[in-house]
């Protein structure tokens, strides 16, 4: 393979960040002005950077590290990503200087002309079988290959799932296969956990399979449970980052966090909220994150923020 | 190696009808598909209510997208029963059809079959009317699409200038580029109060719901005596915008707006008149005040 290899101990502790659009409001420079504010911007956007030339330009002004965070790359199923697409992607990343490039591992486009997986509705997620673990390790290599930074791979929010291997072993050993790393959004956990059948009191079971080591980041959001219509032990997850947080998310999110050792950056995912409440819950991922991180660097870093962040 | 697999995964959940007879019967949908034993084994497993739940999110999304284009003529045959669900059956094309461009226009020409086919049960004249709907907002869907790629090209169609006195007697007058004209049988403002304010935003959600959406109001549109009018529409970049979809996905659309306006009546020669080649002094006296107003509404330029 000819890109950087995954070193965990070499990649940057970000700290407590912030999943935004950039260009539209609230705005992520200026929030990232304001005490309390995000220590980096992720955002998903145009495979082509230039759109975003001059926010990228106020951004690296100001010193916020931007993370690039696409929705347009076929991690799994049987569609190529383009060698010139992943050449852009590629361009992308390099000019923000993306710290990494994480990914849902879901398919985003179908046949040979690549896309978002918005003109799919949604990502399509990955059947998890061997075949399909076979053909996702040959896309993400792909990937690997054309982008010159570290991929963290992501597991797509579900409300059903196809196939007979459990998705933590599937992910973990895709990951290992591709020398990746793992982003685990606290939200999409509980969608693969109520998935497999797991009660909402189960939630935080079940989780030994994941590959740990290689957790490099974690998002929280909001979103909605939807109970089944006629089973009461059933229920869906659905993301939905303009709801507020639920408190199987947060459970899940305690979790996550005492188990990522190798923890590098903590995400709110917030378009389309409010700039108060965004700062508002900001504070709260931020003194979550102290209490609950395996992760001493990251607690010093987050700690060391809070600090600058009083009179 | 696992194209099939994935086919059928997709067709599951973009193809109302076949999920429809997967959910009523796996076993024998399984049997008739192309997949081997243990593939359909592992089908047979797939919680249905979480099949229904990820289809229903995905259709909701992709139908408002596909509609947005389309308001009037969507509210249209919205008026007709069981039109949501004959809309939501172009969902099984998504996957063969690929990027939003041919999407829009796929979608257009299948609104045409739809209309054609007359879902009201109506006499010619709504039919009629509906089609002359669609074709001008095919038409504005159209020159969104070659504005986007002039932008694309580093051309951008000029924003609407506000020209002096002055400059209207040394220059000669000219048709904007990326602008429409269009005579139609009855007013958009006519037809936008007979079916409550369709709006590109709220289409989908009014059709899904049949809020407000009554076929005699329409077909009294359609019937009644009210004055044709010329519609004209010019093009104008908003900027390039995020579209927004689930779990943070976002694709760039460049966003591109038409300024509209009507005027009673069939009056599409006063523009098919403007040749560039005359100043505004030269057009007919009873001419140039219509003229003027529309130099300073921005549906006429002066040359460069």
């Amino acid at each position: 393979m000819t890109d950087q290899s995954l070193n965990i101990e070499e990649l940057p502790v970000l700290g407590v960040g912030v999943s935004l659009s950039l260009g539209t409001n609230p705005d992520p420079i200026q929030l990232a002005r304001q005490a309390g504010g995000p220590d980096f911007v992720e955002y998903a956007g145009a495979v082509d950077v230039s759109v975003y030339a001059e926010q990228v330009s106020a951004m690296e002004k100001q010193g916020i590290p931007m993370l690039y965070h696409p929705s347009c790359l076929n991690l799994c199923g049987p569609w190529p990503n383009p060698k010139s697409w992943l050449a852009r992607v590629n361009h992308h990343v390099e000019t923000v200087k993306s710290a990494w490039l994480a990914q849902d591992v879901s398919v985003c486009f179908i046949g040979e002309e690549p896309g978002y997986s918005i003109e799919l509705g949604y990502f399509v997620p990955p059947i998890l079988t061997e075949d399909s673990l076979a053909e996702a390790i040959v896309r993400v290599r792909e990937v690997r290959e054309a982008v010159q930074a570290p991929l963290l791979l992501e597991p797509a929010p579900v409300t059903c799932l196809v196939g007979d291997m459990p998705i933590y072993v599937w992910l973990s050993r895709l990951a290992q296969a591709t020398d990746s790393g793992l982003l685990l959004d606290a939200g999409h956990v509980v969608a693969h956990q109520l998935a497999l059948g797991r009660q909402r009191h189960e939630l935080t079971e079940g989780l030994d399979e994941l590959d740990w080591e290689r957790v490099v980041e974690l998002h929280v959001a909001g979103g909605s449970i939807q109970a089944h219509p006629e089973d009461p032990m059933k229920a869906y997850y659905l993301d939905a980052h303009d709801l507020p947080v639920l408190d199987e998310t947060w459970a899940i999110f305690r979790t996550l966090l005492q188990r990522a050792k190798n923890l590098k950056a903590v995400c709110f995912e917030c378009e389309s909220s409010a700039t108060a409440s965004i700062l508002w819950m900001l504070a709260q991922v931020r003194e979550r994150v102290v209490q609950g991180t395996a992760n001493a660097a990251l607690k010093d870093r987050v700690q060391q923020r809070a600090g600058s962040m009083n009179p | 190696m696992t194209l099939a697999t994935y086919d059928y995964w997709i067709s599951l959940l973009f193809d109302e009808a076949m999920r429809n007879r997967f959910i009523a019967d796996p076993a024998a949908t399984l049997r008739a598909s192309n997949l081997s034993e243990a593939e359909q084994r592992r089908f047979a497993q797939l919680d249905p209510t979480g099949l229904q739940i990820d289809a229903r999110g995905r259709a909701q999304y992709l139908m408002r997208a596909l509609c947005r284009p389309y308001p009037f003529t969507t509210a249209c045959l919205g008026t007709a029963s069981d039109v949501p669900q004959r809309l939501r059956s172009f969902l099984k094309r998504i996957p063969s059809v690929g990027n939003a461009r041919e999407r829009t226009f796929a979608f257009g020409a299948f609104l045409d079959e739809l209309v054609c086919d007359n879902p009201w049960n109506a006499g010619p004249v709504v039919v009629e009317l509906v089609r002359s709907v669609l074709a001008f907002e095919l038409s504005l869907a159209k020159n969104a699409v070659q504005c986007r790629k002039a932008v694309q090209r580093g051309q951008p169609p000029a924003a609407i200038e506000k020209y002096s006195a002055s400059a209207a007697k040394r220059r000669k007058l000219v048709l904007p580029a990326f602008m429409l004209v269009a005579e139609l049988p009855q007013s958009f403002e006519v037809l936008a109060n007979a079916l409550g304010n369709p709006t590109p935003e709220n289409v989908w959600d009014r059709v899904e719901t049949g809020v407000n959406l009554d076929f005699h109001r329409l077909e009294s549109v359609a019937r009644g005596s009210t004055l044709p009018v010329t519609a004209v529409a010019r093009a104008q970049i908003l900027g390039v915008q995020g579209v927004r979809g689930g779990a943070g996905g976002v694709a760039p659309l460049i966003h591109v707006t038409h300024r509209k306006m009507e005027i009673s009546g069939r009056n599409g020669e006063i523009f098919s008149c403007i040749q560039g080649d005359k100043l505004l002094s030269e057009y007919p006296q009873q001419l140039q005040p219509t003229l003027r107003r529309f130099l300073e509404a921005g549906f006429l330029a002066l040359q460069r």
